[in-house]
């Protein structure tokens, strides 16, 4: 079985695949190969965190308050043993990407997690200026035979892309494609996955599920003035039908985030006058 | 139905607050529905006609008791109650009025200067073009007039004074008003005089005929005779009782005296058939033997002295014989004392009674046979009172039968002169006042109401609008909406957002 490393100074990270009469009950099989280091850690073995590994993305944050009471939310489940939360909406990516930052920014903040963050839009949104300048680390699936591309912003989190993932499923010769959402799962601490929309979900369900299999929580996002009930529902309804505990809801004041961009590239505030006030 | 639920509240039926959250969220159905609703009402209240408007107050004199009906009323005893509000208010209504008065002033020379449009008409009025819909059916133009005039026309209460009223007309034009005003409430009064006029006489034709009926009915019975036949029965039964009252008297006294005479019979009777004692007799011979012996004694002692002053020896010798001798005998009546005596009396009785008896009994049979015609007599008056008593009770039952009836035909005969009286004085119950109220004019909304009825009118719309919008709308606002939409789902936060 692969037995994961986390030790930030690691090159390359290895989700060794083994059959499951080969692999046992063992805990992990994921590994982080490192040539050099022969060292092996739990996902359970945390350290204390340097001065050079804060997160400065978590200062960001504009309503922390917010944030620290989703947090917390996130925060108790996982410590009640949730360890892979899934983020949706009604298609909203860039609020899901925001919001699986801040989580993952205040889970790295709270202590030294491994923390994945899984998604099929690395190169836009939210994620695309973090990815950017994010370390690229070669990682391998079942020895050599298969790789994937994990981004690593300053050891905070990993970013994994979604559609790498998914492609696994086109070689005929692999055995257990299921078995690699398993290992990324049990590789992390914590992963974050920022589910695709309903409708990539519903064309291609066969290769998603192995995916939806592995949400333990899921979180949907509702935009102020934009989502509509019915596809909520249809949202809630699909995820329930797989039996997917559903945690609740996320509200976005989009407008209001929206406004004070405007009038922060404006310039500085303007008093509204009583009936734009009421109005507001 | 969920978001039916947040719009209601289950204190105060409808949640004001999220009411206020739907208002700024549709702003713009806030600003536009009230500012439609206040043009369009602004546009209406500019637009309508000026409303002439008049009033000429009147009272009701039959609730006010110095009123000349009520006055006569009381002189001659009718206590009838007038006219009441209901029939004042409800004047206007009567068809009958109404067809009346239209009748009237359709003759009236000014008919067609007035002005008979609807006050929220915009066009001129035209009488001809009004009334050529009927061409010459008079009936027709009637109706037409009628149902045009009353819709103008109105009867109200006076809020203060409970007897007054106020006739008030309103129309589009001044001359219309007045001439309306003037010429109904004319004709108010001449139709409660006709109205109270045909009352009467209709109550005098129903006493007539009442009267009538009652009098006739009465002459069947021969009240009159039965009255005379009461006062003769009356008359006899107080003779026969006057006779019934000697005859007691004389009868008892006859009773005592054949009581008495039987007494006497019966006891002359017996003292006839009683006998005295051979003792008793004896006794009373011996007595008057020894008696008449004294007496014989003491005339010959007597005649002795008398003859010869002065007696020889011999003569001495027999008058002393003769004092032993009377001596004697003296001495043998004493011994008797008084033993045979009362057998004298007796006796004497007996034979005097003996002598009596035949006219004691004769006398007795004259008193009884005296008795028995009396009673005979008396026997006959009491029955012949009693059968004129019976025939007196019957009269009086009759008489007491049609008695009602009587008094009833006194009481219509009553009535019938106060209806004719009363119908030779019959003046209006409703008076008017000579001086009309003055010239209103006014909208038929006024500003205020025009406004209020806005601001109710906005306020309905829009809280419908933005009612119907939220019910139509699927978005999710706020998070209490989002709450409140999914309930069974906990919300946990808001997204974060980075500068």
């Amino acid at each position: 079985m692969a037995i994961p490393k986390t030790d930030p100074t690691a090159k390359r990270v290895s989700f060794s695949l083994k059959s499951e009469q080969e692999a046992g009950p063992q805990p992990s099989s994921l590994r982080i190969v490192d040539e050099g280091n022969s060292e092996q850690k739990t996902t359970s073995q945390t350290k204390l965190k340097t001065k050079g590994r804060e997160n400065r993305f978590f200062y960001k944050v504009s309503n922390h308050q917010e944030l620290f009471r989703i947090g917390r939310s996130f925060y108790d489940d996982y410590t009640a043993g949730v360890k892979s939360f899934a983020i949706s909406s009604t298609g909203y990516q860039t609020s899901q990407q925001k919001t699986i930052l801040g989580l993952a920014s205040f889970f790295d903040h709270k202590d030294d997690y491994k923390i994945a963050v899984i998604s099929d839009n690395l190169e836009q949104g939210a994620f695309k200026d973090i990815v950017s300048i994010s370390k690229n680390i070669p990682s391998t699936i079942d020895g050599d035979d298969y790789s994937l591309n994990v981004k690593s912003f300053y050891n905070h989190f990993d970013f994994i892309n979604l559609d790498e993932v998914l492609n696994l499923s086109n070689h005929h010769n692999m055995k257990e494609y299921d078995s690699v959402f398993d290992h990324i799962v049990d590789y992390y601490d914590i992963v974050f996955w920022d589910v695709p929309e309903l409708h990539k979900i519903q064309l291609d369900s066969e290769r998603y599920f192995p995916m939806i299999m592995k949400f333990e929580s899921l979180s949907i996002i509702v935009s102020k003035q934009i989502t509509k009930e019915k596809h909520v529902d249809e949202l809630k309804q699909f995820f329930l039908g797989y039996g997917i505990n559903m945690k609740g809801l996320l509200f976005e004041e989009k407008n209001s985030f929206e406004k004070k961009t405007k009038n922060l590239k404006a310039g500085p505030i303007k008093k509204l006058s009583w009936w734009q006030r009421i109005f507001k | 139905m969920k978001k039916l639920n947040l719009v209601l509240h289950e204190t105060t039926i409808l949640n004001f607050p999220f009411l206020g959250t739907l208002l700024r969220r549709y702003w713009y159905f806030s600003i536009i529905i009230p500012t439609i609703v206040f043009s369009i009402s602004f546009y209406n209240y500019k637009n309508q006609n000026n409303i002439q408007k008049r009033s000429v107050y009147f009272s009701n004199t039959t609730e006010d008791q110095s009123g000349p009906s009520s006055v006569m009323s009381s002189v001659i005893g009718d206590k009838r109650s007038g006219i009441t509000e209901t029939d004042i208010i409800g004047i206007l209504n009567s068809l009958d009025f109404q067809q009346s008065f239209a009748e009237i002033i359709y003759e009236h020379e000014d008919f067609y200067k007035i002005d008979l449009s609807s006050v929220k008409s915009k066009d001129t009025f035209n009488m001809s073009e009004f009334l050529s819909v009927c061409g010459s059916d008079r009936s027709c133009i009637h109706k037409q007039i009628r149902g045009a005039i009353f819709g103008f026309v109105s009867i109200k209460p006076d809020p203060i004074v409970s007897t007054r009223y106020s006739l008030q007309v309103t129309s589009r034009d001044s001359f219309t008003t007045t001439f309306l005003l003037k010429e109904i409430s004319k004709y108010i009064v001449s139709n409660r005089i006709s109205t109270i006029k045909h009352k009467i006489e209709d109550q005098i034709a129903v006493s007539k005929q009442m009267l009538k009926e009652k009098k006739k009915e009465l002459k069947e019975f021969n009240m009159t005779g039965l009255k005379e036949d009461k006062k003769s029965v009356v008359e006899r039964i107080l003779e026969i009782k006057s006779k019934i009252s000697s005859y007691n008297t004389f009868f008892h006294r006859l009773k005592l005296d054949l009581d008495l005479m039987e007494t006497k019979v019966r006891e002359t009777k017996k003292a006839g058939k009683e006998s005295v004692g051979s003792g008793k007799i004896m006794a009373h011979q011996k007595r008057k033997r020894l008696e008449d012996k004294i007496a014989k004694l003491e005339s010959d002692i007597g005649a002795i002295k008398l003859v010869s002053q002065n007696l020889s020896a011999q003569d001495e010798q027999i008058l002393l014989q003769l004092k032993d001798e009377l001596k004697k005998v003296q001495k043998n009546l004493s011994r008797m004392g008084s033993e045979g005596r009362a057998v004298s009396s007796e006796v004497q009785f007996i034979n005097r009674k003996e002598g009596e008896s035949n006219f004691t009994e004769f006398d007795y049979k004259v008193k009884k046979e005296q008795f028995e015609k009396t009673k005979k007599d008396y026997d006959a008056l009491i029955v012949d009172k009693e059968d004129l008593s019976k025939k007196l009770s019957k009269i009086d039952g009759k008489i007491s039968e049609l008695l009602p009836s009587f008094e009833y035909v006194k009481l219509l005969e009553d009535k019938l002169v106060q209806l004719k009286l009363m119908n030779s004085t019959v003046v209006s119950d409703l008076k008017f006042e000579h001086e009309l109220g003055p010239k209103i004019v006014f909208k038929s909304l006024s500003k205020v109401k025009s406004f209020l009825y806005s601001i109710v009118l906005s306020l309905f719309l829009v809280l419908m609008v933005i009612i119907l919008l939220y019910l139509l709308d699927d978005k999710i606002y706020d998070k209490y909406e989002l709450e409140r939409t999914f309930e069974d789902l906990s919300v946990i936060g808001n997204t974060p957002d980075f500068e």
